[in-house]
């Protein structure tokens, strides 16, 4: 499998191309945001990594410019720490998942089991909200994107009609579950509403990096949050 | 007996293309000659009959689709090589190397080996890629082939013959003229060549063919010029003699049809013969005898090789020659023989075939054999026996080739199967081979099968920790493995299997679990058992596992050793691993000391190797050391970057081992900047991420000395005493000599300190044990480099050292010891000398003139080191150097001064009485008046060389006892003295038939001649005499350094010199003579007889003499050539 490695610091190149090298992928690098699209319009790779901060042709803009002509690709983003206002910027480019600088090996890990789990999926999945009463637990299944298209889901959440007092609800995010900007609030709002009526929220099944920007973005004090790490043999990673 | 032959075909060029010929013949200088064209166009042909005449080695490769994996073609390649190069040992033990720490594909390794070998030939070989068509476009092998070309020393010149143009990127060789193409168009047969084939081929046995030129012109336009036509066309005729059947066109298409003509005139037993060996790739008739009883293959075959039709001699073995059929006349075979037998009959020829091959021990042949016939138990069978030796020899596509024939479902049943399916993807096949390795070490348990067992515990470690598996399940494979070796101890069985598990056991502690005395230990197992089996590649691996093991815990003194061991090994560091590991440790040995530049291109070098072949296990380690040396070369900056990435490095790799490296490295930098509460901060960083390390105590022992070096320098004494005192003793008992030394030495100056700060004396003694342990270790090493002490230490540590020797003698001072004489002088000169004299000056300043006295008196050695060197040039302008800066005439105030120094130099420099002087610059003065004069003059002079002297000192350079007047020389150097001993030395040399290093002497002795002997002074007669030995000496020395360059063929070097002394004296006849004979050595008559008169004319006009009689008789001799 072809990866593609965007960073204007050498040194992290020859790092990331160690590393994923090690791991069985055929990796190719590229030290700025120009080479990097020349190199994947040629080798077309099933995942990008690409770190946000460069100069001349940015991270985003490369992301940018890669969903223009390709949707199928993985684009993982490499943001600095605490970056969040690039994160979003770069979920509502459609990218597929982002990693923190420092790379800490299980971002990475979750970074390449999700890539290559989505890589099997199917494309635009429409974004799906399912509750399900159990007891006096809802759980509700989401998959797919979550943008602005989903108030309606969350619409037909808020008048779910329980058979029972609930009083936990746990939200189980599947492997194709991915957010933007308009989404993070949609979600937001209906933890809230959920809250106000004293129903304590969980959170399971989200990607380590996802539960790592949950946490950035002040989730995990409105919910439990249960990050899924990327198991030992993981049969994901090649 | 070798199935693949790589001898050049005997071909029957019956009509040689001269033009071809010639044409090769006059790009010989290429290294690349492509031969494109369709088939049965003579491409075989062409370059046979060229090398054939080239009477030079060459290597024919046969290829067939089987060698589209580089690593097959490879083989081939170095089967080829060997059989070349039976005779020497050297080329012919080169195997592949084996990966145990990279990543990368072994394409690297394997164009390395070949690019090795190629440079050691020392005469042209020309190798041959034949059939280059029926390699996959898609397979390793261009790659492999475009990087063997790429990386082609020059020794070797490549045949690319194919019937399609090649995916090879070759324009730059062309565009550097460095290749040959010929085409199909180059290759068709012109209408003389088509005539002079049919004219002879009427002399021929099969006669009786006649025909014009309208005949010929109308073949040649129907076949146009294409030489398999031609033959198909001589055949027809040889029948028919009816050229009215000929087609308007007669393509390749059209072969078949001609093929079946000649083919059915054949008897129908050898038609049968014919049509079953279109099997085998190569006709060897030592195996046809066997597999057709009832025929004689070297009859059949020799005939159709006489007719030429289509089939090569590749092996002219007279009792057993090899044969060769041409692809196309073999397809033609291969489609009857499909025609007429059905599935079973022809799967039951090729297992025939195949059990043939495997009685023979042709074990590949005969899988492929199997592989058509669907044998699959067969292969299964051959897999089993054989798949160790692919894996070992590093066939891994040839394995996965046979492997993948058999049904999915035998293999995920069978353990060995499994076993050599996942090595076919070692390394490269990720987490993917944890699960496979550990499937079939599952099986293997349940059949109880011990080596099985044994080798896939052992690959389960290295794909773990190739991948990054956590510590702990890392440990668990080990654990796994040390079981299973205990239950086998005593066995002695599966020796290969166990030395192996051990070795990975290594690898999985030292590069996996970061136990590194636990690997160490296990790789010490796995040597011994290499060495009790006498296996060389295991040896190797496990050494360099080993190895690392001493890199990373910072142990390079044993590391430095281990490589030294395995050096024969490795066949000149051809291994990537070696190779990196010795920069790595060479590094730190360059970085140590002091050696930046050597350091910078050591990174280089290693930081590439890591790279390209992946050996990222190395990385960590060559990341430390870059960081070290910018930290040495004072880029701070980039220290810190490099510092921080290895941190980056360490988080992604979740090993806190290396985040408390780059502690100490950032701490490392911020002592050498002075910022010390920074250094102090990291270093306690360091030493708490590093204390809980199991990978040995180096990396902590460093980290607490740069701590307390950091509370040395903040005053902390106490403290630092406390902390330096216990790293101390870690690198005494470790004996790792450079720490010790700068930890003794700051040891040292702590107790003085403390003495100052606590009034006490009594620390004065031990204060001069450590600081004289110190120094007699440094010097016993020659360190020149201290990484973390800066110099205003080190020059304290000297003046110290030297002001506490215990008084028990007369002032003995360490600089009286020659040996401690001689480092000091080299420790001093490399710019210690301000910063000594400084910490001199403030150490005298405090103390009363007794006490001043008494210090300078036990000082005075260190002082003269301290003080700048001076040198004087007397050959050519007289010149006074202080350091290498030329001294301003100014200074003396004056030119007495000066004569005065001159007259000194004159005179001999020592213990000339100074009337002699006086007399000599004031002759006409009183006694009185020449003694004032002397004593003003002396003292400019004496100033203008040393104007701040210290006053417990004085003057040093220019002395005056009882009237005698000397230079010290041990700070006064005299270029005479320099260029009498450097042509000693030389003519010492040359005797010694050690010419390369005379000729160094004699270079640096005549440059330091320029001019004569005080040539300012020409008036003076009594310098004269020497001034004439001196010019003399010059001379000799220029006539013998113009010998040794004739000696070693510089013929421009030769003719410099005799020019040279012709520039100090026109009339040495000799240097004319020899500079005729160069000439006309040179075919340059016209200049020799040129310097012939120039000699005669400057001999007439300024001798009014002739030239010798030797000199007539050399022009003479060059008159006649």
């Amino acid at each position: 499998m072809k990866i593609l490695v965007i960073d204007d610091e050498k040194p992290t190149l020859s790092m990331f191309k160690l590393f994923l090298t090690a791991y069985g992928y055929e990796v190719h690098t590229a030290e700025n945001g120009e080479k990097g699209l020349a190199i994947f319009k040629e080798i077309q790779p099933e995942i990008v990594f690409t770190d946000i901060r460069m100069p001349g042709m940015d991270g985003l803009e490369v992301l940018r410019q890669i969903r223009a002509s390709n949707q199928r690709s993985q684009v993982i983003i490499i943001t600095g720490h605490g970056d969040m206002e690039k994160a979003m910027a770069a979920l509502d480019l459609d990218a597929s998942d982002f990693i923190n600088k420092p790379v800490e090996r299980k971002a990475l890990n979750s970074a390449l089991t999700r890539a290559e789990k989505r890589n099997r999926m199917p494309r635009d999945l429409c974004f799906e909200l399912t509750p399900v009463q159990a007891a006096d637990c809802l759980e509700i299944y989401v998959q797919g994107k979550l943008a602005v298209s989903g108030k309606s889901a969350f619409e037909a959440l808020s008048g779910f009609e329980a058979k029972s007092p609930i009083t936990r609800a746990i939200f189980l995010f599947d492997e194709s579950f991915a957010i933007d900007r308009e989404g993070i609030s949609l979600l937001m709002a209906g933890v809230q509403q959920l809250k106000e009526k004293g129903i304590q929220v969980f959170m399971k099944g989200l990607s380590y990096n996802y539960y790592r920007f949950f946490q950035m973005a002040g989730m995990d004090k409105m919910a439990v949050i249960e990050a899924e790490l990327p198991g030992e043999f993981g049969d994901a990673l090649p | 007996m070798t199935q693949v032959r790589y001898h050049i075909p005997l071909v029957s060029d019956s009509v040689p293309r001269q033009r071809l010929l010639d044409l090769l013949g006059g790009h010989e200088a290429c290294r690349v000659f492509l031969v494109t064209g369709q088939a049965a166009q003579g491409k075989s042909t062409l370059v046979a009959s060229f090398l054939q005449k080239q009477e030079q080695q060459s290597i024919w490769c046969h290829l067939t689709q089987e060698a589209s994996d580089h690593t097959r073609l490879f083989d081939i390649l170095i089967n080829g090589i060997h059989g070349l190069f039976k005779d020497r040992e050297k080329i012919r033990k080169i195997q592949i190397p084996q990966t145990t720490l990279g990543t990368r594909e072994d394409l690297l390794r394997q164009i390395e080996t070949l690019s090795m070998i190629f440079s050691q030939m020392d005469f042209p070989v020309n190798i041959v890629l034949d059939d280059l068509e029926s390699l996959d476009e898609n397979g390793s092998s261009f790659s492999f082939i475009q990087q063997m070309i790429q990386d082609n020393p020059g020794s070797v010149r490549f045949f690319l013959l194919s019937r399609t143009q090649p995916p090879l990127s070759l324009h730059q060789l062309k565009i550097k003229q460095n290749l040959i193409a010929l085409n199909n168009e180059d290759l068709a047969f012109t209408l003389d060549e088509t005539l002079a084939f049919f004219r002879k081929k009427s002399r021929g046995s099969h006669g009786g063919i006649v025909m014009g030129i309208r005949e010929v012109e109308k073949i040649l336009r129907v076949t146009e010029g294409w030489a398999g036509g031609l033959i198909l066309v001589l055949e027809s005729i040889r029948r028919s003699q009816d050229l009215e059947r000929l087609p308007d066109h007669l393509s390749s298409e059209a072969f078949s049809y001609f093929s079946r003509e000649i083919y059915e005139t054949l008897p129908s037993p050898t038609r049968v013969f014919l049509m079953e060996t279109s099997l085998f790739d190569v006709l060897d008739t030592r195996m046809l005898v066997d597999f057709f009883k009832d025929m004689d293959p070297v009859l059949i075959l020799n005939e159709l090789e006489k007719r030429n039709l289509f089939i090569q001699k590749i092996d002219s073995d007279s009792h057993w020659p090899a044969f060769k059929y041409n692809n196309l006349f073999r397809d033609f075979l291969k489609a009857d023989l499909l025609n007429s037998l059905d599935g079973s009959a022809y799967a039951a020829l090729h297992k025939r075939a195949g059990n043939l091959f495997w009685e023979k021990t042709f074990h590949k042949e005969a899988i492929g054999f199997f592989i058509e016939a669907k044998a699959y138990s067969d292969i299964a069978r051959i897999i089993r026996i054989k798949g160790a030796d692919y894996v070992i020899t590093g066939r891994a596509e040839g394995l996965a080739e046979c492997i993948r024939s058999l049904p999915e479902q035998m293999v995920d049943a069978d353990p060995w199967l499994i076993f050599f399916r996942t090595m076919t993807r070692r390394i490269k096949g990720g987490k993917k081979n944890i699960q496979d390795f550990g499937q079939a070490l599952e099986l293997f348990r349940k059949a109880k099968d011990d080596r099985g067992v044994l080798l896939c515990t052992a690959y389960l470690i290295e794909a773990a920790v190739f991948v990054r598996q956590p510590s702990q399940v890392i440990l668990k494979w080990i654990l796994s493995g040390e079981k299973t070796l205990k239950s086998l101890k005593g066995k002695h069985r599966y020796t290969w299997a166990r030395t192996l598990l051990w070795q990975q056991i290594g690898l999985g502690y030292i590069a996996g679990n970061g136990d590194i005395p636990k690997g160490i230990s296990a790789c010490r197992n796995a040597i011994l058992l290499a060495q009790r089996i006498d296996n060389p590649d295991l040896l190797l691996n496990a050494s360099v596992i080993l190895t690392l093991g001493f890199v990373q815990s910072g142990d390079f003194t044993r590391a430095r050793e281990m490589l030294e061991k395995i050096q024969d090994i490795t066949q000149e560091g051809r291994h990537p691993e070696y190779r990196a590991l010795k920069n790595i440790t060479n590094i730190d040995y360059a970085l140590k000391k002091g050696e930046f530049d050597l350091a910078g291109t050591l990174l280089e070098k290693s930081g590439t190797d890591i790279e390209k072949f992946g050996l990222i296990f190395l990385y960590p380690g060559f990341v430390e050391a870059r960081a070290i040396y910018f930290v040495g070369i004072r880029q701070f900056v980039q220290a810190l970057q490099t510092a921080d990435h290895l941190s980056d490095f360490s988080i992604l790799e979740g090993n806190d081992f290396y985040l408390g490296i780059s502690h100490r490295i950032r701490a490392m930098s911020f002592l050498r900047e002075k910022k010390y509460d920074r250094a102090m901060a990291s270093a306690l960083l360091a030493v708490n991420e590093l204390g809980q390390s199991k990978r040995g105590d180096i990396h902590f022992f460093l980290a607490r000395q740069i701590h307390g070096f950091s509370l040395f320098y903040t005053k902390q004494f106490d403290a630092a005493r406390q902390e330096l005192e216990v790293v101390l003793d870690y690198f005494n008992r470790i004996a790792s000599d450079l720490v010790f030394c700068e930890t003794s030495f700051v040891l040292g100056l702590i107790l003085l300190g403390l003495e100052d700060k606590h009034r006490q004396a009594d620390g004065n003694g031990e204060a001069h044990t450590y600081l004289k342990s110190g120094l007699q270790k440094a010097m016993e090493n020659q360190y020149y480099y201290f990484p973390l002490m800066d110099d205003k230490t080190l020059a304290k540590v000297l003046v110290q050292v030297n002001i506490l020797q215990p008084a028990a003698t007369f002032f003995p001072t360490l600089v009286e010891d020659p040996a401690m004489a001689a480092y000091l002088c080299r420790l001093v000169s490399g710019g210690l000398g301000p910063l000594l004299l400084e910490e001199i000056v403030q150490t005298l300043a405090p103390g009363t003139p007794k006490e001043r006295i008494c210090l300078s008196e036990r000082l005075k050695h260190l002082y003269k080191l301290a003080l700048p060197k001076i040198r004087i040039n007397t050959l050519g302008e007289f010149t006074v150097r202080i350091n290498d800066t030329l001294l301003d005439k100014s200074v003396f105030e004056g030119a007495k001064p000066i004569s005065l120094l001159k007259a000194i130099v004159m005179n001999g420099s020592r213990d000339i009485p100074k009337e002699i002087l006086i007399d000599s610059l004031w002759p006409d003065a009183s006694a009185s008046a020449g003694e004032k004069n002397f004593k003003i003059n002396l003292h400019r002079l004496r100033k203008a060389l040393e104007p701040f002297p210290v006053k417990e000192f004085g003057f040093v350079y220019v002395s005056q006892k009882s009237g005698l007047v000397s230079l010290d020389l041990d700070l006064v150097c005299l270029d005479i003295d320099m260029f009498l001993t450097l042509g000693k030395s030389a003519v010492r040399l040359e005797s010694d038939n050690k010419l390369a290093e005379a000729l160094e002497c004699y270079v640096q002795a005549a440059r330091l001649y320029k001019g004569d002997y005080f040539i300012e002074e020409p008036y003076l007669e009594w310098i004269g005499r020497p001034r004439e030995m001196f010019r003399s000496k010059y001379i000799e020395i220029l006539q013998k350094k113009a010998h040794i360059h004739e000696d070693m063929d510089q013929w421009q070097a030769a003719v410099d010199s005799w020019r040279a002394i012709l520039g100090t004296d026109p009339f040495f006849e000799e240097a004319y003579q020899n500079l005729m004979i160069l000439y006309a050595d040179a075919g340059r008559k016209n200049e020799a007889l040129h310097v012939f008169k120039e000699c005669r004319s400057i001999l007439k006009n300024e001798l009014d003499t002739e030239p010798e009689s030797q000199t007539f008789e050399i022009y003479n001799k060059i008159m006649n050539l």
